[in-house]
């Protein structure tokens, strides 16, 4: 199998490479040894459809892969049904594509179990509520999904602010959102980077709203890049996998093996979102592999995938369905805690059904959509 | 040196092709003109002399239009060219030359030529020339003495002109050697060819007997002259005083930006005003080019003592001294 | 009220760091005659070099501020004198430019390489604390930016005109000769002068790293002096006061911007409008610029021209070459190489031949810079792609003649000005349009631009065969045509404009209509490359025709010869090739290749091997007369060339 990743979103590789030493370690796939392959894009189109192209006459399956130019490799992808892709895409168009596969898939909605969560526990907030989004066209999409299930959970937005991906300062929207009376502030899409500058800027002008973060924000260097615990603490988290930055470590063994096999495929490495990403991709690439049985090929690989309704890292994730490509609704609450991430009481024990995931609401699309 | 065909064209005696009045220029806190009086007839000669530092080159850049007056006029004829492009003095007439050639170096020296003709014709002629090619060739149409030309591409009737051009100032079968490889004394005469080019009605020609032996010198007089009797007017500045004695009619003096003297030959050379400043220090013609070497600039930009901001343009020399 | 003081007090914030960028251009160019494409990537060396002495090795801010900002500053300044600059004395007006985006392009290739992009790296403000102000709090190290900016400006004014150093600083640049006559050494003044230079460029990047709270990123930091392009222009390149004023303004200006206009236009417009505001900025102060005056510096480029094909000659090589290139084309149609085929990687080479052409003509012939053909060709592939549903010929027609158009829009503001304007301009207006008009979704869309190869009727160019063999064909029509033209009475034109802009007025030819006419076509040749680069990848996306990518293709063309087709084709295919091994090595090497060719203005082509000199070699005695024909390294550089600053 292969990864494409950009510099960026090593991680992904990195995972993937994670999983497959593990696999292998335990007694490969049916005897099966998994060798990864990546290739790096650079950031272009043609980049992109090339290195697919390539994967595709020298590999098995492209596993793992994270592109922002994810439909140039999707136009070789549409044209070879017959070539498995196991990826967290995230562009709609190649993530129809039957041959293409995610571990958690996306769509333009969202689940409506977090937003009731927090519109009771926030109630006297909830009239005024501010988000930051990113300025691409795709970040927009998402958040019209989003910002409809909050606004039908009982969510005003007083203020959204859009950032540029070159935006260095925060301080001028977060006085804005002071100025507009903001008293909860979405920040859930935010990449770890902006969301720490944010956490300053807010620190700086004495502001103190509720802060709900996301999975793109969950990691390891937010509250040293946010200016310490101070900064962060009292932030909600919400996302649709285990803390597997190491909170979770003992009540989820699957995090435990992710964490080990990391730095054993890059010691070192402080893995993120794109981490986790590569390593689910893998996870699920190999269970489609050990479903095809002892000779698997392209097709029965394909097969095997499409039979997969239920995917769930083995407590890493909350259950989703790769086959129909349906987006879980189920979720975690964590809180940051004397700058630690900590697992909300409000969760059930990771020994339950739902292995620790919250499974209320359902995934609501806006109509129209 | 074969003569330069000519025809005579028709002027009135007594015609100014070029009048300059109460020229001034400045820069920071020298002047380098401060009251420039000259005019040059049709069909003469006329002599612009005066130690270095004179503002002699100041004043060609004025009346070629590289520099703006701060006071005065300049008129070509009876068109006030004082704050007309160079380009626009150009078609009306006016060529020059530069004490430290300008040549386009990366063109031969037929290309150079070249472009001066080219520059005189507009697109439709060339395109009625071109199909015409044929016979016109026979007859070319001169103006002033110096053929006017047309289309390009080798053998073309461009291409003739500039050859029988560079013959004509002593460059016969040179035209293809790459202008900046050649010596400066042959460079000069490109530049004077690529001048010519353009039928001018007046030729200013800054030093361009610097570098010649006399035998050359020689040359370049009777080449003048020539053209001054086919009605060009030429203003010539030069240090090679046994030139300018020998065939100008006219010879204004400048020092310190002033006109000191002008007149006859005879009369400046006879004028105690002039012996003093000039003349007199000039005994021996070639003294001057050795003085000539070490003032280097017409680049440089010399900070001025009260702290002023002598000034860059981009960067460099807004106002600068220029030295000639 | 309070808002408008809010944003008042931010925009003075934000002026003072383009303030500290612009001021250090100006003191390089005072110093040294030589605008420094380099002064935003040195400033974001010296960031990342503070993160790691600080952040990662633990050593104490001060005994950073000094390694970096004084040790390090004065190696790196004396060293590019010595090094890249001085041996460029007497050689034609773009070839500083040339080194410096050189030296831009190997210092961000060796950041990326060293400090990865995956990482964030935050740099914590040389002062703690923060203090209030019309009801914000503003972190203390605002006021050490701004008190430091005006320091510098103050100091350095002092400097410039009531110490002897600073006269001598300035004088250098006029000239060295004469300076060097009043007993003070040229080539030392020279080094101060840029040893000063990176000590500012150092001290932008160091105290605007903390407040990029986001992390410092290496294209920002180098990209920030963009934005104090514009003041450093106001400011006439020379008077730091004016330069400085002038960056405030467009801090306040950018900053009302920002908060009173974008808020309502939608959140893609408001990216267009932050992208494109630098350049904006940048064309206003161009028009606040007095016109160049022409000078008469007699100039001697002793440089041996490259002979130009004659007719007959173009059309056999150029028969001789589509020949050869479609045999080798079609043997080997199927190869694959890394992941694409032979074809494919023959069409880019082809279509950047043409964009290579277009350099020939703008700059190898007549001297102009130009940053932005790579903007062209996206533009180009773009209309391509949106008219008639692209796979049109009038979609061909349309790429040019619409690139065509913006570039004499690009152009004509800077013609009354000197070549290097419109280096600026060029350079503003290719990063404006990469992020503020290939990045907006809308243009490229999430997933790129789909162009479909030419439908004729009767002909099937689907094909990659037929597509390469077409697109080969457009490459020797070009290369056909460039050299016609430089046969043509244009093209003595364009030389001669570039030889002796005095001499060209002064022979009643207009200056501005040539350079606004020869950009407009190089522009046009760009965008038809870029239409067909199109059909031959069959998508576009937005990160295709960025702005370094761009300059690392001049250079490429620099290197191998700017001035012949020859050199246009090898740049392409050197490139393309080059960039399929190393994608993120290639700016170092063409940094690295623009250095060592030095002043050669015929880069590699034009070398001769014997005279050929390592860059700390001094020229050998008993070379030729420097009036005679020189080859491309071996000039003298005896007192009378001296250095001519362009005008």
């Amino acid at each position: 199998m292969s990864t494409l990743s950009l510099g960026l979103f090593k991680g992904a590789q990195v995972g993937a490479q994670a999983y497959a030493d593990y696999i292998n370690s335990t007694g490969r796939v049916n005897g099966r040894k998994i060798v990864v392959n990546s290739a790096d894009d650079s950031f272009t189109g043609a980049g992109n459809k090339q290195a697919t192209t390539n994967a595709l006459q020298s590999d098995f399956a492209m596993v793992g892969n994270f592109s922002l130019e994810d439909s140039f490799g999707g136009a070789v992808l549409a044209q070879n049904p017959g070539f498995a892709d196991v990826s967290q895409i995230l562009d709609n168009a190649t993530n129809k594509l039957p041959n293409v596969y995610s571990p958690i898939p996306l769509a333009d909605g969202w689940a409506s179990g977090p937003m009731t969560y927090y519109h009771n526990k926030f109630k006297a907030d909830a009239s005024h509520a501010g988000a930051f989004l990113a300025d691409s066209p795709s970040a927009s999409q998402t958040w019209q999904g989003e910002k409809y299930v909050a606004e039908r959970a009982g969510f005003t937005f007083v203020s959204e602010q859009t950032y540029a991906t070159t935006q260095t300062d925060f301080n001028q929207q977060v006085i804005a959102m002071k100025n507009a009376g903001v008293k909860i502030i979405f920040m859930d899409q935010m990449p770890g980077n902006y969301a720490s500058s944010v956490l300053k800027a807010l620190a700086q002008q004495n502001f103190h709203p509720q802060v709900l973060l996301g999975a793109a924000t969950y990691s390891n260097q937010l509250v040293s890049q946010s200016g310490g615990a101070a900064n962060v603490d009292g932030a909600y988290l919400s996302q649709n996998l285990a803390l597997y930055l190491g909170t979770d470590q003992a009540a989820v063994p699957a995090v435990a093996t992710f964490l080990h096999w990391v730095q054993v495929a890059s010691p070192g490495f402080n893995p993120d979102l794109f981490t986790a990403y590569g390593w689910l991709s893998a996870d699920l690439f190999v269970q489609g592999l050990k479903n095809a049985g002892s000779n698997p090929s392209r097709g029965s690989l394909l097969q095997a995938l499409s039979k997969i309704t239920s995917f769930n890292g083995n407590g890493f994730n909350a259950p989703s369905d790769p086959a129909t490509k349906t987006p879980p609704n189920c979720y975690l609450i964590a809180t940051v805690t004397n700058g630690q991430f900590v697992r909300s009481p409000d969760n059930p024990p990771t020994t339950g059904s739902t292995q620790g995931f919250r499974c209320d609401g359902s995934y609501i699309v806006k109509p129209g959509t | 040196m074969p003569q330069a065909e000519t025809t005579p064209a028709p002027t009135a005696t007594g015609t100014h092709v070029l009048t300059v009045e109460g020229v001034a220029v400045r820069f920071g806190g020298v002047a380098a003109l401060s009251d420039a009086n000259l005019s040059v007839e049709a069909g003469t000669v006329t002599g612009l002399i005066g130690p270095n530092g004179a503002g002699k080159t100041t004043l060609f850049n004025v009346i070629s239009g590289l520099q703006t007056p701060d006071r005065g006029t300049v008129h070509l004829h009876d068109t006030d060219i004082t704050r007309m492009k160079p380009h626009r003095r150009a078609k009306l007439g006016l060529a020059r030359t530069f004490q430290r050639l300008e040549l386009f170096g990366t063109l031969s020296a037929g290309e150079n030529v070249q472009v001066g003709l080219e520059s005189s014709v507009k697109w439709w002629q060339w395109r009625h020339m071109r199909r015409a090619f044929p016979w016109v060739r026979e007859g070319v149409p001169v103006d002033g003495g110096v053929p006017v030309g047309t289309p390009t591409g080798p053998g073309s009737l461009a291409v003739v002109t500039s050859d029988r051009l560079l013959d004509g100032v002593g460059l016969g079968g040179l035209g293809a050697e790459q202008a900046s490889a050649m010596p400066t004394g042959l460079a000069r005469m490109v530049e004077l060819a690529r001048a010519l080019a353009m039928a001018p009605k007046i030729l200013l020609l800054d030093e361009p007997g610097s570098g010649l032996d006399d035998a050359e010198s020689q040359a370049l007089g009777e080449l003048l002259t020539t053209l001054a009797k086919g009605g060009m007017g030429v203003l010539l500045v030069e240090h090679d005083m046994e030139l300018v004695m020998r065939i100008c009619d006219y010879i204004y003096v400048l020092d310190f930006g002033d006109v000191i003297a002008s007149g006859t030959p005879e009369e400046i050379r006879r004028d105690p005003v002039v012996q003093a400043a000039y003349l007199g220090a000039v005994a021996d013609p070639h003294a001057d080019e050795v003085a000539q070497g070490a003032a280097t600039t017409d680049v440089g930009a010399v900070p001025a003592p009260d702290g002023q901001d002598v000034g860059h343009e981009d960067g460099r020399g807004d106002d600068e001294v220029t030295t000639a | 009220m309070s808002n408008f003081l809010q944003f008042t007090v931010f925009g003075i914030m934000l002026g003072a760091g383009y303030a500290i960028a612009a001021t250090g251009l100006v003191v390089t160019y005072t110093t040294s005659g030589v605008f420094n494409f380099a002064q935003g990537a040195v400033g974001m060396i010296a960031a990342f070099g503070y993160w790691e002495l600080v952040a990662a090795h633990h050593v104490p801010v001060l005994a950073a501020l000094v390694i970096v900002l004084i040790l390090g500053a004065s190696i790196a300044g004396a060293f590019v004198e010595r090094v890249l600059m001085r041996r460029l004395h007497g050689a034609s007006a773009e070839r500083p430019v040339m080194v410096t985006l050189g030296l831009m392009v190997i210092l961000t290739g060796m950041a990326t390489i060293i400090w990865s992009p995956t990482t964030q790296r935050t740099v914590e403000p040389m002062v703690s604390g923060q203090f209030r102000l019309v009801g914000i709090n503003i972190q203390d190290q605002y006021v050490l930016i701004i008190a430091v900016a005006v320091a510098v400006a103050i100091g350095l004014r002092a400097l410039f005109y009531s110490t002897r150093t600073g006269y001598a600083l300035r004088a250098v640049v006029d000239d060295p000769d004469l300076l060097g006559m009043s007993g003070v050494s040229p080539n030392r003044m020279s080094q101060y002068g840029w040893i000063l230079g990176f000590m500012m460029a150092a001290l932008s990047g160091v105290l605007l790293a903390p407040i990029q709270t986001t992390g410092i990123s290496i294209e920002a930091m180098t990209l920030l002096v963009v934005s104090g392009y514009a003041a450093a222009i106001v400011g006439r390149l020379k008077n730091i006061p004016l330069t400085f004023a002038a960056a405030i303004a467009i801090g306040l200006a950018e900053n009302y911007i920002l908060n009173y206009v974008e808020p309502h236009l939608s959140s893609a417009l408001q990216t267009d409008v932050t992208s494109a505001l630098p350049m904006v900025f940048l064309f206003l102060a161009l028009v606040t610029l007095p016109s160049v005056r022409l000078r008469a510096v007699g100039r001697l480029t002793s440089m041996k021209a490259p002979r130009v094909a004659s007719g007959r000659e173009s059309l056999i090589a150029g028969g001789v070459f589509l020949v050869i290139a479609v045999v080798i084309g079609l043997a080997f149609a199927n190869t694959d190489v890394k992941g694409t085929t032979l074809l494919t990687l023959g069409g880019m080479v082809m279509t950047l031949g043409i964009v290579g052409l277009s350099l020939v003509l703008l700059t190898g012939y007549s001297g102009q810079v130009s940053l932005c053909q790579f903007s062209f060709m996206g533009i180009g592939a773009f209309v391509m792609g949106k008219v008639a549903g692209g796979g049109s010929v009038i979609g061909l027609v349309g790429a040019t003649a619409i690139c065509a158009a913006v570039g004499a829009l690009i152009a004509l503001p800077t013609i009354r000005l000197s070549d290097l304007y419109l280096a600026l301009a060029t350079f503003a207006f290719a990063d404006a349009v990469a992020t503020g008009f290939f990045a907006d979704g809308r243009i490229y869309g999430a997933g790129g631009l789909s162009i479909g190869r030419i439908v004729l009727p009767g002909l099937s160019l689907g094909g990659d065969a037929a597509e390469f063999i077409m697109v080969t064909i457009f490459f020797v029509l070009s290369a056909w045509l460039v050299l016609a033209i430089r046969r043509s009475l244009f093209g003595r034109r364009l030389v001669a404009v570039n030889d002796s802009p005095a001499a060209y007025a002064t022979v009643g030819l207009n200056i501005g209509f040539t350079k606004v006419a020869v950009f407009a076509i190089a522009a046009g040749m760009a965008g038809l490359a870029g239409a067909l680069y199109g059909t031959v990848q069959q998508i576009v996306g937005t990160t295709d025709f960025d702005l370094f990518p761009g300059i690392i293709f001049v250079l490429f063309v620099t290197v191998w010869s700017i001035r012949t087709v020859s050199g246009a084709f090898l740049a392409a295919l050197t490139y393309v090739a080059l960039n399929q091994i190393s994608p993120s090595g290639i700016g170092i090497f063409a940094g690295i290749g623009v250095i060592l060719i030095g002043r050669a203005a015929n880069g590699i082509l034009g070398i001769d091997a014997i005279h050929f000199q390592l860059p700390w070699v001094k020229a050998p005695a008993g070379l030729p007369d420097p009036d005679g024909p020189l080859t491309a390294f071996g000039g003298a550089t005896t007192g009378s060339e001296g250095f001519r600053a362009a005008g």
